[in-house]
């Protein structure tokens, strides 16, 4: 569905990502993991066309995507949950998911059936919707920042960091949410500093060292080689 | 009785003017807080305002109407501005795009010398805005008085927008955060084009009361107006609407109130002594009224 070949991704003279290629199918979830600085961010980010791409290609579903405006890309059915959650503080929990349903233009119905839909995937923000979204919580801006993203029914979803900062019942809550919607169809790649989390619920990893791809497979390829403490490891030293 | 029926013309002006002073603030914050600009050439929206208004009239066009292709000819150079002027410089730093706004206003400043006149064209304005009405004992000019309707009117619809409008909320998440609301499928350069659009409307309802107190229109009308927006925009907090609002109001009301009660041998100080009071303000809000705070550097 995604592929992602020999991509580069350059700011100024700093080379943040070299050369990576991975590639998600329908139906995954594909995890990204790495130590904190080793590019992971910078790959989703170039996925959408916010990070500078130096080299390499970006294909969503046959067609290539790396010259595309942001928009343009989220109305194909790709789109990131970035870091840090970045919700629309000022603005209310219903402005902020009305604004994620902009790909659906001015189809009222659909509009409506989306925001039903987000709303029983997360109780919570039905009980805050006329509240600001800079006094939520941010495990409650998480969810929003989700369903934000899920408003515009995206094909395959980029979550980047979904579990920093967050309470552990909170962070069981959004990957058990990530693993109900791929049962309905919903394609997941994830960036995760937590490498037992990710291990723990995505199909296939890639993990990532100084901007490279430094291994692949499965998560119990990652478990048995301890490849995941390596990673630390490489970081820390 | 006099000094309060003085003091209650005084604050009729000081309303109208600080009114006008926060619809032109709010053009330049509203700008300012999607790209990170200051338009200098805002000003420039009001003279074309005039212009438009000037050159429908002669061409015998009913008063409304060519108040209407004022306002509109102002709102289509605002958006023609950003397609032609600033968006081959959107990525470049906030300097390189402040510059460009300088040029884009000397441009039309040259342009309205040499292609229309130097020197003021007289605006007609109606007979009716020319006398004064009594309330409660108390002679209101009919001109101030317009201009506290329309701009009471003018930010009512621009609430409105902000809180309703699709567009409206687009806007003010690309004030907050523009990569995030591009990753809301929102096109950029409608939400910057509005901003533009939305900007030359509010520079034209302020340069049609403008016009109304000045009786003219020259090339170097929208050059002052301008200026204390800028300084009403810092004052409230650039960026930040509600800010450009207050800022605007309380500049006018200074302003205002300053040549009303000032000894005679000050009245030549006015504008220093003002911006003496606003540099205090400033000491106090170093972000501005309203303003987000700037991390330190």
């Amino acid at each position: 569905m995604l592929t992602v070949d020999q991509l580069s991704v350059h700011y100024g003279p700093v080379k943040a990502v070299k050369k990576v290629s991975l590639d998600v199918q329908p139906g995954e979830i594909v995890a990204v993991l790495g130590a904190n600085g080793a590019g992971k961010s910078s790959i989703l980010n170039a996925c959408l066309g916010l990070a500078p791409r130096s080299a390499g290609s970006i294909t969503l579903a046959g067609a290539r995507i790396d010259r595309l405006a942001t928009e343009a890309i989220v109305r194909l059915g790709l789109t990131l949950v970035p870091e840090g959650r970045r919700v629309f503080s000022g603005l209310t929990v219903m402005q902020n998911l009305s604004l994620g349903g902009s790909v659906i233009g001015k189809d009222r119905e659909a509009a409506q059936r989306s925001l039903e839909w987000i709303l029983t995937l997360f109780p919570r923000l039905a009980e805050r919707r006329s509240q600001l979204a800079g006094t939520l919580s941010g495990g409650e801006q998480q969810m929003l920042a989700i369903g934000r993203a899920l408003m515009s029914k995206p094909r395959l979803l980029l979550l980047d960091e979904p579990s920093l900062g967050l309470a552990p019942n909170i962070v069981d809550l959004i990957f058990d949410l990530i693993i109900g919607l791929r049962k309905e169809g919903f394609t997941f790649l994830l960036v995760e500093q937590n490498a037992e989390l990710a291990l723990d619920t995505c199909d296939r990893a890639y993990l990532i060292m100084n901007g490279a791809v430094a291994a692949q497979g499965t998560p119990d390829l990652f478990r048995q080689s301890d490849l995941v403490g390596l990673a630390h490891f490489a970081a820390s030293g | 009785m006099i000094a309060v029926e003085y003091f209650a013309q005084q604050a009729v002006n000081a309303l109208a003017l600080g009114g006008t002073y926060a619809l032109l603030a709010l053009g330049l914050a509203v700008v300012f807080s999607i790209l990170g600009l200051i338009n200098f050439a805002h000003g420039e929206l009001m003279t074309i305002t005039g212009y438009g208004l000037v050159f429908s009239l002669a061409t015998g066009m009913p008063y409304v109407g060519a108040l209407i292709c004022g306002v509109a000819l102002a709102v289509f150079c605002a958006v023609v501005m950003e397609r032609v002027a600033f968006r081959p410089v959107r990525r470049a730093s906030t300097t390189t795009m402040l510059l460009t706004s300088f040029a884009v206003s000397s441009i039309l400043h040259t342009a309205f010398q040499n292609f229309i006149s130097a020197r003021p064209k007289p605006v007609p304005v109606p007979e009716w805005l020319g006398g004064a009405f009594t309330i409660a004992g108390i002679q209101i000019g009919a001109i101030p008085s317009l201009s506290i309707i329309v701009t009471v009117v003018a930010l009512a619809a621009l609430v409105w927008f902000f809180q309703s409008w699709h567009t409206g909320l687009a806007m003010r998440a690309a004030s907050e955060d523009f990569a995030v609301t591009r990753l809301m499928g929102i096109n950029a350069n409608r939400v910057i084009a509005a901003s533009f659009a939305i900007s030359g409307f509010l520079a034209a309802v302020a340069g049609v009361l403008w016009l109304f107190q000045r009786g003219s229109v020259d090339p170097m009308l929208g050059f002052v107006p301008v200026l204390k927006a800028f300084i009403a925009a810092v004052l409230g907090g650039l960026g930040s609407l509600q800010g450009a609002v207050l800022g605007g109001l309380i500049l006018g009301a200074t302003e205002v109130m300053l040549r009303a009660y000032l000894p005679e041998a000050l009245l030549g100080f006015r504008d220093a002594i003002a911006l003496a009071l606003i540099i205090g303000l400033l000491i106090l809000f170093p972000n501005g009224l309203m303003g987000r705070p700037i991390q330190a550097r």
